[in-house]
């Protein structure tokens, strides 16, 4: 088990590697962020040496060889240190303090939105194939496949829409921007039901699509398990249905369900990047479209190395679970 | 007599399906009592299995059910599934067909077993229950029960699977044992001491006992009276001895007729009906007339220490080799034209490595492989493509061997395309081909899931003739096919050898079925031919013991010869010690090596 | 975009194949085993009783008989229709600014309203339906020629000696070396270089991004079907591989392929909606349904609901046609019951 969790983990690793090293090659060719210095942006002349110091600190000169800076940015990154942010806003933060600053605010809304999705769907799509064509399950799948139909900016409207419906009814409603009041004292009460409000309705958009998707594949499974064998066996020993999926099919469901576990985490990712840029949460999603819109190309590769990692960490909890499930592979 | 165990009364099972309702079960009446063993006997699709989980209960929910089952006075159809829970795996038991996937593969064995007693007493501690485990298991004769019982289905073999799953079935000494093919995914050997076991099982707890299977052999062994059935309905019942002695219907006397005999030559004589088929078709061998003698007729097929050696690797990312699998190891033998040797083993022997090798037409890892005279190793890429003519395979199973969306012509063109026959030619073989393996030349515009698997099979014989070959490697062309579709198939293949003087090299497990058609056995071990002679010669006197030990265990389709043999298997082994040939690994070690023999078997 | 909510990944090849297989339900099997198929001692009577109906002809007719099927069918053929139409007619275009109108709902001359740029709503869904049916096809149509050489060449050679294992071990790190990539991320850097060229760019760079799950089920299926022995029989004849791909493999899992296209356009489509709605998608002087959802405004609803809602019944129209056509394929599935 630990041998084999190891052996995954290197894979996922050199994987991780591969990808944020062709992320920030992509962005270090295609971006130009030396266009700072030029007009139409800078409004006056940049003598050569400033523009070249400038270029140098930055690790974005284009007259170093693309190989060059991205030595130096390997080096960089064995250290820890990620660059500084570039681009078209002359700011200079540690790329390193830009993610600490956002990983809480991103981290939260993926962490909640995929477990709460992963457990609703686990459950409905369990519940729809045992009692399959009854109400609950038809009304299960017919609304997972719309909810499956529409992109997430639209799901955003609609429950943006409805909150707000609900706040001209009632006045009273969740609040639809920022994650956290910047008026209200730090660490009161107050802030943190801020905060918690703040928190349900991105929640609610994220949980919906990883539960709609997350629904028929264990619908798909279950009833796979359903058919099975052992599971006859199981209910000839004496187990009424019941018993019999919970002790036994409930776990050999799960077990395929590891797999789309490892992609839910990258899923949630895109979806908390319209969640951060339409609730207006300053989080890793919102710093990655702003990265590239100005052609930052530290702070890109940045956002790269933190998805990777994130995606690496979901796979290989994905391992352990099945790991843990099935005794053939381990 | 005592009130049954069970009766089933007018029982009709149907289910919805895109054709319309398919009928299951159609009126099946019977009883059966205490200490009574019942066989139901039928071929693929006569609802035999269905009958069964009927009584069980087990019936998906889609099938609607009617007529009456008791079971010692209860009304089954009139209980929930939570009151039928509790007689499940109590007062009846169930085994399964395939003991791979009737096992949680995620539970460890002694907790599966554990399992079955605890919930029927859920005052027997976790504790106790387990050690019952164990105890089940050393009574179904599993070495190291202790350690055996925490691992799980995956590290089991077959055999040891289905002992795992009577050990389940016998937990809480149940009235009623049900058992639904329980031998068909096993090799013959372990077939015989798992009957032999479930035979024990019942005589000890005295159960009621009823046997779904296809094999007429399994029945005479086993059964005190015997159910026949056909297309849902039931044709006949009566005694064991009865059926198989003095059938009444005409589709019993057909079924028995077509069961192939290991233990009959032409000239036995025998009460029983089951085989006669069969000697027809030893007559068709026969009638071919004389043939030159074997030494003077030139070689087909010459294989010399043939060797094939799969390495056994670990490690995902460098991989490093920590053993061998000696999958073919060193066997030699020759086939002479109009020739059938049959090559006959246990699963994983190397039969079909062996066969696999040959059709490459490629240079073996070790060895020489000569077809026609010519070394396979040192062809020209013109002269292998030429040589794919010469050499034709038909495989075991004929729903996968033909293309679905080709229709039947294309797919017996198929080769003669790659030969660059002319397209009249080929129309006007196929013509020929068709009639040839008893189909009509109308049939060739139809696609293969139009036919039944004998029919399938048999344009997968015409496919294998088109080009005219001089060797056909038949792999287990009639495993996959019912009993009575395998009798015609054997009898056409015969006739094709006679006819044709083609060559077969038959690859099968069966000792039984290639008894009247092949001219010489190869009995395969393990990698190595152990034993290789005249067909009558090794059926008479086998020279190697693990040939006796395959003779042995093929089931007699005949009640009182099975009796005769069954006190003979008693005498020299007690079941609790029976070891499990599958099981023990190093026994090749101590395989003797082959014999001297005298003219007529040939040493490798 | 990889969007792992994807509705095509549902359908695993081994799924698919196992549960239209009879024997693969044990009591279903044994039951429905035709008992016509059984076979008479006498096969040369003329016995096949199930009437001449070739797999497609099945096909057709299950999916004609699906209501869902027709429904779909319907609303994508009336949305076609509107997307090829409606802007020659209508007497607003996309970029014409009515500015004294700005944020009104619908009337008889702005249909679906204004926004608050004074651009007329319907002219710029109109258009952006046009555009996001283009993507979406022409994504789906390349998704599935990438997925298909990828797939079937790993699937094929991974059984071909050592070297192909190896050409099929790195085939498959591509595919999840493309899985691991951040693809919005990729995408959200190529694209507006790309779309500086042309906005059909789109095209390629969305299907660059999209193949690898199709590509993974093809190469199981692929997998699968040389080891049938129909195949291992057409090898053992002398015919050559390629001919046996053209000739057994791929009609063999064509019926899937339809499937998967069908359900990629759909895919293709949310993805580019979604990349246009951040802005990274298609730019001026183009409109796609994404940027015209961009100009949502959530104190005037009429802003946003129409688009959204002909995006919806775009998407769903082609979900239903395609599950419907799943389906057909093998109706035991009941991922896609509605």
């Amino acid at each position: 088990m630990a041998r084999f969790v190891a052996i995954r983990v290197l894979t996922y690793v050199i994987l991780a590697f591969l990808a944020t090293s062709f992320a920030y090659l992509l962005a270090a060719a295609l971006m130009n962020p030396q266009e700072v210095l030029y007009p139409p942006i800078a409004t006056e002349p940049v003598p050569y040496e400033t523009a070249q110091h400038y270029l140098n600190v930055r690790n974005v000169n284009p007259d170093t060889p693309l190989m060059e800076r991205y030595a130096r940015w390997l080096g960089g990154l064995v250290r820890g240190d990620l660059g500084v942010t570039t681009g078209t806003n002359k700011s200079m933060v540690p790329v390193v303090d830009e993610l600490a600053n956002r990983i809480p605010i991103s981290l939260r809304l993926v962490i909640l939105g995929t477990i709460i999705g992963t457990v609703a769907g686990v459950l409905l799509g369990m519940v729809a194939a045992v009692a399959r064509d009854s109400i609950g399950d038809r009304l299960t799948t017919l609304l997972a496949f719309f909810i499956l139909s529409l992109p997430t900016p639209v799901i955003i409207l609609i429950v943006q829409q409805t909150n707000q419906g609900i706040m001209d009814a009632t006045g009273w409603g969740l609040p639809a921007i920022n994650p956290v009041n910047p008026l209200l004292p730090e660490g009161s009460w107050a802030s943190w039901k801020y905060q918690i409000e703040a928190l349900v309705m991105p929640t609610i958009v994220l949980s919906l699509t990883a539960a709609a998707s997350y629904s028929r594949y264990m619908k798909v499974t279950t009833l796979d398990v359903l058919g099975s064998d052992y599971l006859r066996t199981a209910r000839a020993k004496g187990l009424t249905r019941g018993q019999a999926m919970n002790r036994h099919g409930l776990r050999m469901a799960l077990i395929p369900m590891g797999q789309y576990f490892a992609f839910a985490v990258g899923a949630a990712f895109t979806g908390s990047l319209f969640v951060e840029l339409m609730f207006n949460w300053q989080g890793v999603g919102r710093f990655a479209v702003s990265s590239i819109g100005m052609a930052d190309v530290n702070g890109t590769a940045g956002v790269v190395l933190y998805t990777a990692i994130l995606t690496l960490l979901s796979a290989t909890l994905a391992d352990i679970l099945q790991g843990a499930l099935d005794p053939r592979i381990r | 007599m005592s009130d049954p165990i069970l009766s089933v009364r007018d029982l009709s099972v149907t289910f919805p399906s895109e054709y319309g309702t398919v009928q299951a079960v159609q009126d099946l009446s019977y009883e059966v009592h205490q200490g009574e063993a019942l066989a139901i006997v039928g071929e693929s699709g006569s609802g035999k299995s269905v009958s069964s989980l009927a009584v069980m209960g087990l019936l998906p929910k889609s099938a609607s059910i009617s007529g009456e089952i008791d079971l010692m006075g209860k009304k089954l159809f009139t209980m929930d599934d939570k009151q039928l829970s509790t007689l499940r795996g109590n007062t009846i038991s169930m085994i399964f067909q395939d003991p791979l996937s009737a096992l949680t593969p995620v539970y460890q064995i002694g907790r599966q077993i554990a399992e079955v007693v605890r919930i029927h007493h859920p005052s027997v501690s976790a504790d106790k229950a387990h050690r019952r485990a164990v105890e089940l298991l050393d009574a179904v004769g599993i070495p190291e029960p202790q350690r055996r019982a925490k691992q799980y289905p995956h590290e089991f073999s077959g055999g040891m699977r289905q002992r795992a799953m009577i050990a389940m079935a016998i937990a809480n000494e149940p009235e009623l044992i049900i058992a639904d093919e329980p031998t068909t995914a096993l090799d013959v050997t372990i077939q015989a001491q798992v009957m032999e076991l479930l035979k024990s099982a019942q005589e000890m707890l005295g159960a009621a006992t009823v046997l779904i299977t296809h094999d007429m052999g399994v029945v005479a062994g086993f059964a005190d009276r015997v159910l026949v059935m056909k297309e849902a309905r039931m044709v006949e019942t009566g005694g064991v001895d009865e059926i198989f002695y003095r059938p009444r219907a005409e589709y019993t006397r057909s079924l028995l007729s077509a069961v192939p005999r290991v233990d009959l030559s032409g000239a036995d004589e025998t009460d029983a009906v089951a085989g006669s088929a069969m000697l027809d078709l030893a007559k068709i061998v026969e009638s071919a007339g004389p043939k030159a003698p074997r030494e003077k007729r030139p070689k087909v097929l010459e294989v010399t220490d043939l060797h094939r050696i799969y390495p056994i690797t670990k490690g995902a990312l460098v991989r490093r080799k920590v053993g061998e699998q000696r999958a073919v190891d060193g066997i030699s033998f020759d086939i002479r034209e109009g020739e059938c040797l049959a090559l006959v083993g246990e699963s994983g022997c190397g039969k079909t490595t062996t066969l696999m090798e040959i059709m490459q037409l490629r240079a073996p890892q070790q060895g020489s492989i000569k077809i026609a005279g010519k070394e396979t190793g040192n062809l020209s890429r013109q002269e292998r493509a030429a040589m794919r003519a010469d050499v034709s395979i038909v495989f075991q199973d004929p729903m996968a061997s033909l293309d679905p969306r080709m229709p039947i012509a294309d797919i017996i063109k198929e080769p003669m395309r790659v030969q660059r026959y002319s397209e009249k030619r080929m129309n006007e073989r196929v013509d020929w081909l068709l009639s040839m393996v008893g189909l009509l030349p109308e049939h060739a515009a139809r696609f293969p899931t139009e036919f039944s698997g004998g029919q399938r099979q048999r344009v997968g014989v015409a496919r294998a003739l088109a080009c005219d070959p001089k060797l056909i490697v038949l792999d287990e062309p009639t495993s996959a096919l019912d009993v009575t579709v395998q009798a015609g198939v054997l009898a056409m293949l015969a006739d094709l050898k006679a006819r044709l003087g083609v060559s077969f090299l038959f690859v099968s497990h069966d000792l039984s079925v290639v008894r009247h058609i092949s001219d010489r056995i190869a009995v395969m071990r393990r990698g190595k031919i152990v034993e290789l002679g005249d067909t009558d010669e090794v059926f008479a006197h086998p020279q190697h013991e693990y040939s006796r030990e395959l003779l042995a265990a093929v089931p007699i389709p005949d009640p009182e010869k099975a009796r005769q043999r069954r006190r003979q298997v008693i005498d020299r082994q007690a079941f609790e010690g029976a070891e499990d040939l599958d099981a023990d690994d190093d026994a090749a070690a101590a395989d003797p090596p082959n014999r001297d023999t005298d003219g007529s078997h040939a040493t490798n | 975009m990889t969007n792992p909510g994807d509705i095509r990944s549902t359908a695993d090849a081994s799924e698919l194949r196992r549960r239209s297989d009879p024997d693969a339900n044990p009591v279903l099997g044994s039951a429905l085993d035709d008992p016509n198929l059984q076979e008479d001692a006498v096969p040369a009577q003329d016995g096949p009783a199930i009437e001449s109906m070739s797999r497609g002809e099945l096909l057709r007719r299950r999916f004609l008989r699906n209501r869902s099927a027709w429904i779909g069918m319907i609303i994508f053929a009336v949305l076609v229709l509107m997307a090829i139409f409606a802007p020659m007619f209508y007497q607003y275009g996309p970029f014409e600014r009515d500015l004294r109108n700005s944020l009104t709902g619908p009337t008889q001359y702005h249909w679906f309203g204004v926004n608050e740029n004074g651009l007329d709503i319907f002219a710029r869904t109109m258009q952006g339906l046009r555009i996001s049916l283009v993507i979406g096809l022409g994504t789906a149509v390349l998704t599935t020629f990438l997925a298909l050489i990828v797939g079937i060449t790993a699937g094929y050679i991974g059984g071909k000696g050592k070297w192909g294992a190896i050409g099929d071990g790195a085939l498959v790190n591509l595919i999840n070396l493309f899985l691991v990539i951040p693809s919005l991320l990729l995408l959200m850097l190529f694209s507006p270089v790309l779309q500086r060229a042309s906005w059909l760019w789109m095209i390629p760079l969305l299907a660059l991004f999209a193949w690898m799950l199709t590509a993974r089920v093809l190469r199981a299926m692929t997998q699968q079907l040389v080891r049938t022995e129909y195949v291992e029989a057409a090898k053992f004849m002398g015919v050559n591989p390629i001919v046996t791909m053209v000739r057994h493999i791929i009609p063999n899992i064509a019926s899937w392929i339809i499937i998967d296209t069908t359900l990629g356009v759909s895919a293709a489509i949310l993805g580019e909606t979604g990349l246009s709605f951040i802005g990274f998608g298609i730019q001026y002087p183009q409109v796609s349904l994404g940027t015209v959802l961009q100009d949502y405004n959530i104190s005037a609803p009429y802003t946003w609901i129409p688009p959204a809602a002909v995006l919806a019944a775009l998407v769903i129209s082609i979900n239903l046609m395609g599950e419907a056509l799943r389906d057909a394929l093998d109706p035991t599935s009941g991922s896609s019951r509605l």
